[in-house]
């Protein structure tokens, strides 16, 4: 998947490059800017930062629901491009794919290990949440996108959509989920290779350009199990 | 062991993996069978595409300025930071392709397993936050402030419109009247400036030099207005019909909670203003401080 570039990103940031610097990054695709940050481009880097560091972030605060913490997170995961761009692979995947699967798991792990940070228990806090706060200026075709991925995530029953949000923005474990869901292992393995098919066949029909929505398939059975 | 049931299993092993959610035990006989199945590689690769569509279902947040702060002190400790280049860039070459998915584990599992070092990440946010950069965003921020007779200075010295569009351009937000109004550019996906929006007690006017002409009979243009809390509400519609400068005046706008945070420009089918945009914009812009 290539995520479109995320303009605000441009406008909010303060970044060394000069205005003919941004233009010029600004121009290139994640591969090239990738190659360049291979070579020791900080520029290149920081174009990419501009791009992606927004839904980096609002991820990573999202499953920490610290700014600290998340801010750690989204450094390190840039850093971590800095010292070892050549790992990512453009026939495997888009780069933005790479970089957010990066910051879900370094954000996952830090969940994990910090104690002070609050854990999200319930997939109902993880769905219908709004930020405490006000929110800077929203860009359409982000507020589209979330548009869109939300009303996907409704499209799934809501067992398979509460085994997702618990794992992704909860960082929670199979073990965990089952436990917080009273549910057996086994079920929540199965709810959630069900809810990841069925989301992919609803998200596979949104673009970045139109509004055009996959009819939801079929509920796939989900049969309990009692055994993992 | 092979056979369906088999299969289905690693394909539940892949689905929780993507999501980071296995168990030790489960993790380390997934990692063992994804080394040689080239099946479950693609599985992967597929589940990691799907959520990183559901990143973007996360409420948006701020982008403090303090992770890049650190990235730069970062780069700077590496000792591998080249200065600017000078040359305008260009397509580059790829790097060579690692044996590798496109995925988390594209970082190896050596960078997933490395936790982040809290302590270190804070410290490079520290050292990186002060420094002559510190002082651009505000001086950008104090230039706003001038209001629009300042902008229309910078708007002759914009190097993405000729002096002549430039003089075009001024002339028409100075007939719709300065007083009291803010001016917000409003720029393509490329920077460049396509239009000005006047923006005066509830209503704005727009300067349109640089959006392509629509086809009147099919679709339209549709200026909608931002909200501070993510709210985003059509403000009107209009044509553009050729490649002069056009001015469309005092649209009404309604308050919206919070403040107004911006304008944005979408092209839509049809001749009226869908609920919510259904495309992505062709311009927007922010509002100064």
């Amino acid at each position: 998947m290539t995520l479109p570039r995320s303009r605000s990103g441009t406008d909010d940031t303060d970044s060394p490059v000069s205005a003919h610097g941004q233009d010029r990054y600004d121009g290139l695709d994640d591969r090239a800017l990738v190659a360049r940050v291979t070579g020791g481009d900080g520029g290149a880097l920081e174009a990419l930062y501009r791009r992606y560091g927004r839904p980096c972030y609002g991820l990573a605060r999202r499953i920490l629901a610290d700014e600290q913490f998340a801010q750690d997170v989204v450094q390190e995961v840039f850093l971590t491009v800095w010292r070892d761009a050549s790992r990512f692979d453009p026939a495997r995947g888009g780069f933005s794919t790479w970089l957010l699967s990066m910051t879900h798991h370094k954000a996952v792990d830090a969940v994990r290990r910090e104690e002070s940070v609050r854990r999200r228990t319930t997939a109902e806090a993880l769905e219908d949440r709004e930020s405490d706060g006000p929110q800077v200026e929203d860009e359409v075709w982000s507020l589209m996108r979330r548009t869109r991925v939300r009303e996907a995530l409704q499209t799934l029953p809501d067992a398979q959509r509460q085994a997702l949000t618990l794992a992704y923005f909860g960082g929670h474990t199979q073990r965990e989920i089952a436990g917080l869901t009273d549910t057996p292992l086994g079920t929540v393995k199965t709810r959630m290779l069900a809810g990841m098919r069925r989301l992919r066949g609803v998200l596979d029909g949104i673009s970045d350009t139109t509004t055009a929505h996959d009819s939801p398939r079929p509920n796939s059975d989900e049969t309990p199990r009692t055994s993992p | 062991m092979t056979g369906p049931e088999t299969h289905e299993r690693y394909a539940e092993l892949a689905a929780g993996h993507a999501l980071a959610a296995l168990e030790p035990d489960d993790e380390q006989v997934f990692r063992a069978h994804l080394a040689g199945c080239d099946h479950c590689r693609r599985a992967l690769a597929e589940h990691h595409e799907t959520l990183a569509h559901l990143a973007y279902a996360a409420e948006p947040v701020d982008l403090p300025d303090g992770p890049l702060e650190g990235i730069r002190r970062g780069m700077q400790d590496s000792g591998r930071l080249k200065p600017e280049p000078t040359a305008q860039a260009g397509p580059a070459e790829v790097p060579g392709s690692a044996e590798v998915v496109g995925s988390a584990e594209a970082a190896g599992p050596a960078d997933l397993a490395q936790p982040v070092d809290v302590a270190a990440a804070r410290e490079r946010r520290r050292s990186g936050a002060s420094g002559p950069r510190a002082w651009m965003g505000i001086a950008a921020a104090a230039a706003l402030v001038f209001g629009l007779g300042v902008w229309n200075i910078g708007l002759r010295h914009d190097q993405s419109m000729t002096e002549q569009r430039a003089q075009r351009v001024a002339a028409a937000v100075q007939s719709l009247g300065t007083a009291g109004a803010h001016a917000v550019p409003l720029r393509d996906d490329k920077g460049t400036q396509v239009a000005i929006a006047v923006v005066r007690d509830g209503s704005v006017s727009l300067v349109v030099d640089g959006l392509a002409p629509n086809d009147e009979a099919a679709s339209t243009y549709v200026l909608w207005q931002k909200g501070q809390y993510g709210v985003v509400r059509a403000v009107g519609t209009f044509d553009v019909r050729g490649n002069g400068v056009d001015v469309v005046r005092d649209m009404k706008m309604t308050p919206v909670a919070g403040g107004m945070a911006g304008l944005a420009v979408t092209r839509e089918p049809g001749r009226r203003a869908p609920a919510l945009p259904g495309s992505v914009p062709v311009a927007d812009g922010t509002m100064p401080a």
